[in-house]
This record gives C-alpha cells, sequence and structure tokens, in this order.
C-alpha cells in the first residue's frame, strides 16, 4: 500500500550533520496497523513528517523512495502532492490543544480540507463533516462549538474527525495519545480500531510507548539512531527479540513489570 | 512517619483533595495513582505545606524541620533547574539556606552528593542543558538529598525519559532509599511504573482516596471499578 526505500533525512545544524532517518526501508500493508517504535531522538517522528514530505528546513529528505500507488510521493510536483496530503494520507498530531485553532468553530475547521479537496459546496461541506464527527462519537449538534469547549480527549476526536473528513487511505499517528489521561487513551485507542475497520484505513502509528504498540498494532519496526534495527510481527518481535537493542529494551521492560 | 487525617482543600466550588486520611509508614515507598485532576499534587502540596487544608491535619512524626526534611523531585528536570545556575550551585543552595555546613565544607558535600548519584564530580561546573534529562533528573535528586531529607515526594520522576534512563533512576532511588534510609510517596499518572518500587499503592480519583491496599493486591485483584479500569488501561508490557 505504501512501500518506503531506502530513505534519508539530514538535518544540518551548527555541529554538522545529523542522520535524523538513515536508510530505511519498509512497507505497510493494506488494512494493518504498523507500529513505529523508538526512543526519543530515534528519527521516529522525522519519519512520519517525511512519509508527506513535510520535512522543513534544516532538515532535507536527501534520498529515498515513497511510492503510494505506483507514484513516488518525493517526485511528486507540490500540487499532486497536496492532493496527497489529507486525501489519501492524513496524519494526527501529539498534542490536539495546538492543532485546532482556537478562534475557528470545530466544524469550520473540518470542513476545511473537505471544501480544498473535494471542491464541494459548503452545505455538502458540512453535512460532510457533521458525518466525520459522528464517526468519532461526537454529537454532531455541536458542529458550531469552539475547540475550548471540549475536553482533551474530545479534542482529540475532533482532530481525528478532521483527519478522516476527505476519506484517506492511510492515517499516520504521532503519538496522538501522549496529552491525555490513560483511561481517556484507552477511548482513543479503541476509536482508532473501531474506524479502521470503518473507513477501511491502514495506519501508522508513531509512539515510545511498548504498551500501546503491543495492544494495538500488527506489526512493528524498532527504531533506533535513525536506523530500522528490527521489524516484525508484534508479539514475536517482543516475545523473541533477534537484535541486541530490542532485546536490551525487552529486558528493561521486563524489570520495570 | 507521615499521617493524614481527614484532609480536605477546596478552590472555589472544587474539592480539589476531599476528607483524605492515609498513613505514610517509616521506610516505605507509598505509589500515589491518579488522573489529572485527581487531587495527588494538591495532596502534594499539603503534606510539603506549601499550601493549607481547609480542614484536616497532616502529624509528622520524626520529622523537625518539614521545609528541609520533606523534599520533592519533578517530573521534568528540565524545568526544575534553573538554566543559568551551574549544577554545584544548584545543588549547593539547600546547604547554604538551610545552613548545614561552613562554606569551607560545601564543596566537598556537594561533590559526595554528586557521588551518590553516579555523576562525575567535574559535572559540578556545568549549566544543565549541558546534561542529558536523565543527568539533570540525578541533579534533581542529589539537590532533594542536599538538604539532608528523610522523606522526597518523587512526582512522576521517570515520566520524561527513556525506557533505559527510566530504569538507572529507578535503581539508582532504590539503591538510595535502602543506603539513606529514606520514605518515598511516588506519584504517577498511571499504573505503568509504580509497582518497581512500591510497597504499598494509594488510588485517587476526583479529590477521594478510593483505595489503598499492599502493592500486589492492588495491582492483581483491585477491589474499586475505578482501579480496575485504570489498570486495563495502563498500557503495560
Amino acid at each position: 500500500m505504501l512501500e518506503v526505500r531506502n530513505l534519508s533525512v539530514n538535518y544540518y545544524v551548527d555541529e554538522g550533520t545529523v542522520n535524523a532517518v538513515a536508510g530505511v526501508t519498509f512497507n505497510l500493508k493494506e488494512g494493518e496497523i504498523l507500529g513505529i517504535l523508538g526512543e526519543s531522538g530515534s528519527g521516529k517522528s522525522t519519519l512520519g513528517f517525511a512519509l508527506l514530505r513535510l520535512v522543513d528546513r534544516p532538515g532535507e529528505i536527501v534520498s529515498g523512495e515513497i511510492i503510494l500507488n505506483g507514484l513516488d510521493i518525493l517526485l511528486m510536483p507540490e500540487r499532486e502532492l497536496r492532493r496527497v496530503r489529507g486525501a489519501q494520507i492524513a496524519m494526527v498530531f501529539q498534542d490536539p490543544f495546538t492543532a485546532l485553532n482556537p478562534v475557528l468553530t470545530i466544524g469550520e475547521q473540518i470542513m476545511e480540507p473537505i471544501v480544498l479537496h473535494q471542491g464541494v459546496k459548503r452545505g455538502e461541506a458540512r453535512a460532510k463533516a457533521a458525518e466525520a464527527l459522528r464517526a468519532v462519537k461526537i454529537d454532531p449538534a455541536r458542529i458550531d462549538d469552539y475547540p475550548h469547549q471540549f475536553s482533551g480527549g474530545m479534542r482529540q476526536r475532533v482532530v481525528i474527525a478532521m483527519a478522516l473528513a476527505c476519506r484517506p487511505k492511510i492515517l499516520i499517528a504521532d503519538e496522538p495519545t501522549t496529552a491525555l489521561d490513560v483511561t481517556i487513551q484507552a477511548e482513543i485507542l479503541a476509536l482508532l480500531r473501531e474506524i479502521k475497520n470503518q473507513f477501511n484505513l491502514s495506519i501508522i502509528y508513531i509512539t515510545h510507548n511498548f504498551g500501546i504498540i503491543r495492544q494495538l498494532c500488527d506489526r512493528v519496526v524498532v527504531m533506533h539512531r535513525g536506523a530500522i534495527v528490527e521489524e516484525g510481527k508484534t508479539h514475536l518481535v517482543f516475545d523473541q527479540p533477534k537484535e541486541p537493542y530490542t532485546k536490551k529494551l525487552v529486558d528493561c521492560l521486563r524489570e520495570l513489570g | 512517619m507521615i499521617e493524614i487525617s481527614n484532609l480536605t482543600k477546596k478552590y472555589g466550588e472544587l474539592v480539589a483533595v476531599n476528607d483524605v486520611s492515609l498513613t505514610i509508614k517509616q521506610g516505605e515507598t507509598l505509589g500515589l495513582v491518579g488522573e489529572s485532576g485527581s487531587g495527588k499534587s494538591t495532596l502534594a502540596r499539603l503534606i510539603l505545606k506549601l499550601i493549607e487544608p481547609d480542614s484536616g491535619r497532616i502529624d509528622y512524626q520524626g520529622i523537625g524541620n518539614i521545609r528541609r526534611e520533606c523534599q520533592i523531585v519533578f517530573q521534568d528536570p528540565q524545568n526544575s533547574l534553573n538554566p543559568r545556575i551551574r549544577v554545584g550551585e544548584a545543588i549547593a543552595e539547600p546547604i547554604v539556606i538551610h545552613r548545614l555546613l561552613p562554606k569551607s565544607a560545601i564543596n566537598d558535600r556537594v561533590a559526595a552528593l554528586l557521588e551518590m548519584v553516579k555523576l562525575p564530580i567535574v559535572y559540578a561546573k556545568r549549566f544543565p542543558h549541558e546534561l542529558s534529562g536523565g543527568e539533570r533528573q540525578r541533579v534533581g535528586i542529589a539537590r532533594a538529598l542536599a538538604s539532608e531529607a528523610k522523606f522526597l515526594i518523587l512526582d512522576e520522576p521517570v515520566s520524561a525519559l527513556d525506557v533505559f534512563i527510566q530504569v538507572e533512576v529507578l535503581k539508582l532511588l532504590k539503591e538510595l532509599k535502602a543506603r539513606l534510609g529514606l520514605t518515598y510517596l511516588f506519584i504517577a499518572h498511571d499504573l505503568s511504573v509504580i509497582g518497581y518500587l512500591s510497597d504499598r499503592i494509594a488510588v485517587m480519583k476526583e479529590g477521594r482516596l478510593i483505595e489503598l491496599g499492599d502493592k500486589k493486591a492492588v495491582l492483581i485483584s483491585p477491589r474499586e471499578e475505578y482501579t480496575r479500569k485504570l489498570l486495563a488501561a495502563s498500557p503495560r508490557f
């Protein structure tokens, strides 16, 4: 469904060049939830941004291919790329408090990508926005409310509704529950599973949290210093890790209980 | 060591801590779990006498000077250290404030504290930004110990750290507790790492203490529905 080959991202900083993503190759299969697991600084978030070519200076994608429907995202002209972002691949970020514009109603924010990508009239876009709200279990009657009228967990649902609005095939979620309480986190994870089935999504879930990967992901890619150190079915990687780095991590986690 | 009886703290209409009674025993680690708004941080501030309760009382046994002997280690070592003050000075500050040692003895004491938290002595000359997150947390611990504290509140001390570093810091805390005979209140927002250090676990929800028991009992067969929910939701490996 999405094939990433030999992707590298560098950051050019005063101290020199940092290989944030160093020749990463993996693929996302249709209908799966793929976990990208890494400690801070492993390159997992940079990888997520790179998949949509959202790496800004001082960072730069220096090599690789990201193949979606036979086309390389890295070679697309900007116009074509805009059709991919949001419409085919959508992204959900860590912090629902900053991902929403505080002066626009949630309805306006969910409608924005619909109008942009599908060129439909406002009335139709509003109906689609209401539908997206229903999908994330928010009462569509709240479509004209502002972000501050929602709790953190509800705001993350709004962000997910925005991501779903244009019916993407792929959802990239970068630590979407880190800012939330654990019981709310559990609800969001359940919701992701549900919308995955309902919308036929494939999901890339980026996190440092092993427990979430174990609960949620079919396969996992373990990153360390920009590279993939191990990849496989989640239970196999966690129960019988092959690489020394993964083994050490798993030992630590067993010790923590 | 600390006996809390019918403690209540209100902020306007909100009852942040609601009739909480609880004993922290000398030499134990009591884990305190609660989600945001549960009142766990307010309870910590009440114990440190940073705020006054509306009703109820806290009795301290074997603690003379609360300000000196009860200390806190914060979650984010990046924000709890002054970026313009060198590590050595930050650790020396409580010694100076509480007039614990003559000036001439302070450097040796700072060196001993750095050694205690397993940091090189040359780190005394460094600034917080020159240290990693785990190293900064060790400085936070050294600073808390500088005033010869007997009781430490550990407020999510490893939540901001990577797994390898989490294990190191938790091991260090365990070791220091045995070596110095400390008592800990370990605060966490979920049940995932709390078992490592805790002897008993207390669960708070909406200002109330809803469950308190032996670590194993709470983690394996919690009595309360909410604790079960929290346990199920805590992503454990």
